[in-house]
């Protein structure tokens, strides 16, 4: 099976070579016969990978330890669920999986586009299959899923395609098992969810190169490119909020973002395609900021590369780093190449890149979104300024240092909080100018409620200014949203005689893309709400407990009641009973476990938490269990009372809702620019 | 993997225990005896030191066994009777600048500080420039081009600025008929 | 084959844009510059060979402390058991010629070198410290076993030294320095220094078997010209 899939992998070589060579003869000649000879192409490829990635799965349902990266990763009794996703719990094979989403992705947007776009269509082609190229060798050459196992005439094993001289195969009795971090339904969602938006970001990035080799450099592609970013951005902000999920509820440490290396790199992507969309919309309505454009779908695609890089190739070391590996020189050959080739492309397209319109006022939605993209892209890159920042340090003074929490807090939050202002006072001004008075009229409503919830919370709650500004900040983008919701239905109301609700149902259903932005908004400033009373009002207590004794932290009383021992098919299970109650009332018998896993990789690594959650929409109660002693009469816990936590899941789902309303085909619209308004059609 | 230590960051070292294993009347959760006052001093400064093996685990909240020194550390310090400062230096001095949250602000460090706010006056400037460079060029063309449109201009000088932003809002509701 | 966009009026943020280009040149270039450096210095390769830096290292007084102070330590690292477990291997008195000196790596020129990151926190260096202590008795005279604890605390190296009876000089390396110069990636590592003072080979983590610490001892002693 090895053989086949790597068999089926160097046919897709081939074919995506000769994709890439008539693609290109195609777009230079004119010529729709081989046009349509390279889409085939891209179909054909993309069909071999996803058979070459069944064979990998077969081989990992069916323990086929004679793979090596089978062998290295899975086990017999681990569950056949995490069998299946053992295909990106590992170097190789995530790298594979990354191929085998892109050639979905490629084959959708080919489909969909190609009828659309006859100038633009052989070189997405070309540039889809170039990408696509990329992880081919990388899995051929570098880190290859198909590599079996070989014992070597001096007794060492080694993995390899093809026999070594002398060698003999090797099939082990049983795999080392997949890192029991990963036995976690949070952790085999996330990452399909993260590489479905680190992938889905070559998207925008092939329409734009697309756009610059064949010249056709109109607006249309910003148009298009919209549900190409859209969606990948969605699939991203998932994998962020699902692997927060997964840090909170796994690694028991009572936080949900640590900064680390591996965190950042999703999270930078993920500022510079949030910049992108809001951007597209200044190109689609006004024509403007297209060489901008251009730099942010660039930027998208390269940072998720860079971000791989950094995280993989073991220049810095991280947490969750895969086991440092060849891949480094060819992931930064192919930084270097994509970032020179896409700059000299776009520097030779620059004279055919001119914007159609000036900015009238900077009291206008164009220049906000302007300043919201440079604080965006100021973002990702003070983010990963800060990863990077330990190598330089080291290379220059040669003493190791950490760049951890405070720091990020510290640079990034006021930069975030820019954002948040710019959000409250953007969706507010109109698009070429604003009046002052018309501004000052639109603003009370969310200045008054960030003034109020500022007065609320130093009074009441606490004179830290963090909270302080950030949740008035949140307060106001509220008001923000409130109104413009308000002032929607208001105006079909009046104008069509409906219900209010109706009114505002209908104001919403025509123009999805921006209530849909609304509701992400509003996202957004739930998860601030949640993120910020988490972060400054955080109580931790670690405690020995007796059994049969209770501690007190944040007005609850913990009582450990007992520890029961449970065998599970891989690992052994030792779970804790904690019995919650605030003054007369239970509140919960929160169970935090210890696991032992069975397997050799996993008995080097100790075992894992499972935390004990009570959550409720003021506070999260969050017990650790670390530790026990004589059976069980004396227990370790470290517990947490995590304020509003709840609000940032809330938040989460919201964001997606919100986007997946704007993404929804519910109507079609045909947005028009605001430089040349037609007589405005009366609503009947 | 060899390089657990590095990996394994919740590690948690259960066969060689803790102190409080012994039956000699010391409170597993207070070993060393300290005063309420000092406990809330050891957590303070817990708070600001970090895991020097694991990627952003602060110490209070570590379970290596790496941490748990360093808590013990802590606590004698305290009893010693040295203060806060004297004591994170005591650690920078022996551990290393790897247990502080942040680059100190010394040496090539402060490029750390430096280069987010270059970088922020950078893209903001850039972002003004821009937009002055914009809006003091041709005004007139955009403005005839708006009163042409037929829109209500949205000048400061209208009167009626509520139905000036209705009239924004129907219009772009409309946009969407 | 550009066609020329005869629609486009005249050039007027033609400068932003091309400016816009040459700033994100310069980042990418010196994240380019930051990568190529990570590249050709991952932490696994950045004392792969070469002269080994040099260092002092002040080694602890081999004359050992009371056992009832160091006891609390003891239990620490080993269990109430401690004391059982630490008197296995008495035999061996420890030797006084350590106490309290400086050496010098630059001073041990002659004598290849055997170069141990470890640390009491540290549950694998448990399995090596006995092969390692085996094997400084065994070339003692021939090669120079040297012992650097990292992010430690005298009381509990003292105590992991006692049990554990180490005889070769050890000390502790505060703030890491001599680790960060000879770039370790985590204890334990050991480095094997050949009689020229260069590195010739390093382990990472804790040797599974004294017949493989015996391998890299042997390519230390070996002449360097054989490495070639």
């Amino acid at each position: 099976m090895s053989d086949f899939g790597y068999i089926v992998l160097l046919i897709a070589f081939l074919i995506t070579i000769y994709g890439i060579v008539i693609s290109v003869l195609a777009a230079r000649r004119n010529d729709p016969a081989l046009a349509a000879s390279g889409r085939n192409a891209i179909y054909v490829v993309s069909a071999l990978i996803v058979v070459a990635t069944l064979a990998v799965v077969y081989m990992l349902m069916t323990d086929d330890f004679s793979n090596e990266y089978v062998a290295s990763h899975s086990e017999r009794a681990l569950p056949m669920f995490y069998k299946i996703a053992t295909l990106w719990g590992g170097q190789s094979g995530s790298l594979l999986f990354w191929g085998f989403l892109l050639a979905i992705y490629s084959s959708a947007m080919v489909a969909a586009l190609w009828k659309k776009e006859p100038k633009r269509g052989p070189w997405l082609v070309a540039t889809l299959l170039g990408v696509q190229l990329f992880f081919i060798l990388i899995s051929l050459f570098a880190s290859n899923p198909f590599n079996r196992l070989w014992v070597l005439p001096d007794g060492n094993t080694i993995g390899a395609v093809f026999r070594p001289a002398g060698a003999s195969m090797f099939i082990p009795a049983d795999g080392t098992g997949l890192n029991p971090l990963l036995q976690n339904y949070w952790m085999v969602a996330h990452p399909v969810f993260l590489y479905l938006g680190y992938v889905g970001l070559s998207l925008p990035f092939v329409y734009a190169t697309a756009s610059l080799f064949s010249g056709e450099l109109d607006d249309s592609w910003v148009k298009r490119v919209r549900v190409w970013n859209l969606l990948p951005w969605m699939f991203l902000t998932i994998g962020i909020i699902l692997g927060s999920q997964w840090a909170y509820l796994e690694l028991g440490w009572g936080g949900f973002w640590a900064w680390d290396p591996v965190e950042n790199a999703s999270l930078i992507p993920w500022l510079t395609a949030t910049a992108f969309l809001h951007s597209i919309m200044i190109q689609e309505h006004r024509g403007m900021l297209k060489v901008w454009n251009m730099i942010l779908a660039f930027l998208g695609f390269w940072l998720a590369i860079v971000g791989t890089f950094i995280t993989r190739s073991g220049i810095i070391d991280s947490v969750h780093a895969f086991a440092i590996s060849s891949i480094g020189p060819l992931f930064l050959a192919f930084i270097a190449v994509t970032f020179i080739g896409y700059l000299l492309l776009l520097w030779y397209r620059l004279p055919d890149l001119q914007s159609d319109a000036e900015l009238d006022s900077l009291l206008s939605r164009e220049a906000a979104f302007l300043y919201v993209n440079v604080l965006f892209v100021v973002a990702a890159f003070v983010t990963l300024f800060g990863t990077l920042f330990p190598i330089i340090s080291e290379a220059v003074s040669g003493t190791k240092i950490a760049v951890n929490a405070p720091y990020f807090n510290k640079v990034d939050g006021p930069i975030f909080l820019g954002i948040l202002l710019l959000m409250g006072v953007g969706p507010l001004l109109g698009w070429r100018r604003t009046s002052g008075e018309m501004l000052q009229k639109s603003l009370a409503v969310p200045v008054a409620l960030a003034l109020a919830v500022a007065g609320a919370v130093f009074v009441l709650v606490s004179r830290n200014w963090v909270p302080i500004l950030a949740w008035s900040l949140a307060a106001l983008v509220l008001g923000t949203i409130l109104w413009e919701f308000y002032r929607g239905a208001a105006a079909r109301h009046r104008s069509t005689g409906e219900g209010w609700l109706r009114a505002l149902g209908g104001v919403m259903a025509r123009n999805q893309r921006r209530y849909g932005g609304y509701l992400v908004h509003f996202g957004v400033v739930l998860m601030a709400f949640g993120m910020v009373g988490a972060v400054a009002f955080q109580h931790n207590l670690k405690s020995s407990i007796l059994l049969n004794d209770s501690v007190e932290l944040g007005g609850y009383t913990f009582t450990y009641t007992g520890l029961d021992q449970r065998k599970a098919s891989n690992h052994d299970e030792v779970t804790a009973t904690v019995i919650v109650t605030q003054g007369d009332r239970n509140v919960a018998v929160l169970k935090p476990s210890m696991n032992f896993y069975d397997s050799r990789a996993a008995r080097d690594m100790g075992p894992t938490t499972e935390v004990g959650l009570h959550t409720s929409i003021i506070e999260d109660v969050y017990v650790v269990l670390n530790g026990y002693e004589r059976g069980g009469e004396l227990a370790a816990f470290e517990i947490f009372v995590n304020p509003l936590m709840l609000w940032m899941w809330i938040g989460g789902l919201v964001m997606v809702f919100g986007t997946l309303f704007a993404l929804w085909p519910l109507k079609a619209r045909a947005p028009r620019r605001a430089t040349a308004p037609a007589p405005s059609p009366q609503p009947a | 993997m060899k390089k657990s230590l590095l990996i394994a960051f919740i590690l948690l070292i259960l066969m060689t225990g803790a102190a409080y294993a012994q039956d000699g009347g010391v409170d597993p959760n207070n070993p060393h005896g300290l005063s309420p006052a000092q406990q809330a001093m050891a957590k303070e400064i817990q708070e600001e030191l970090w895991c020097p093996i694991c990627q952003g685990v602060r110490l209070d909240a570590c379970e290596q066994k790496v941490c748990q020194q360093m808590r013990d550390m802590i606590d004698e310090m305290l009893l010693e009777g040295k203060g806060k400062q004297e004591i994170i230096d005591e650690f920078v001095d022996q551990y290393g600048v790897v247990i502080l949250g942040e680059p100190p602000k010394e040496g090539i460090n402060i490029m750390a500080w430096l280069m987010p706010a270059i970088l922020v006056l950078a893209g903001l400037g850039f972002a003004f420039w821009m937009s002055k460079k914009w809006t003091q060029k041709k005004p007139e063309p955009v403005q005839a081009a708006a009163s042409a449109a037929g829109g209500p201009p949205a000048t400061s000088a209208d009167p009626d600025i509520e139905d000036d932003y209705l009239a924004r809002v129907e219009r772009e509701l409309g946009e969407d008929l | 084959m550009t066609t020329p966009d005869l629609n486009t009026p005249p050039k007027r943020s033609g400068r932003s844009g091309f400016l816009l280009l040459a700033g994100i040149a310069i980042v990418g270039v010196i994240m380019f510059a930051i990568f190529y450096y990570g590249i050709l210095h991952p932490p696994s390769k950045r004392a792969e060979s070469g002269q080994a830096p040099d260092f002092t290292m002040t080694t602890y007084v081999s004359d050992p402390l009371p056992p009832a102070d160091l006891q609390p330590a003891l239990n620490d690292l080993f269990g109430s058991s401690a004391s059982s477990y630490c008197v296995k291997d008495v035999n061996n008195a420890r030797p006084a010629e350590y106490d309290q000196v400086d050496i010098r790596l630059s001073d041990l020129k002659g004598t290849p070198v055997v170069l141990n990151f470890w640390a009491s926190w540290c549950t694998t260096c448990k399995d090596e410290q006995p092969l390692l202590e085996q094997a400084w008795r065994r070339y003692k005279g021939r090669v120079m076993f040297l012992g650097l604890s990292h992010l430690d605390q005298d009381k509990n190296a003292r105590a992991w030294l006692q049990c554990y009876n180490v005889t070769y000089p050890n000390a502790l390396d505060r703030g890491g320095k001599v680790y960060n110069v000879y770039h370790v990636q985590g204890v334990p590592e050991t480095f094997f220094i050949d009689a020229n003072g260069n590195v010739v080979d390093y382990y990472v983590g804790a040797f599974p078997s004294a017949g493989v610490l015996e391998q890299y001892i042997q390519k230390a002693l070996s002449p360097p010209t054989s490495q070639e």
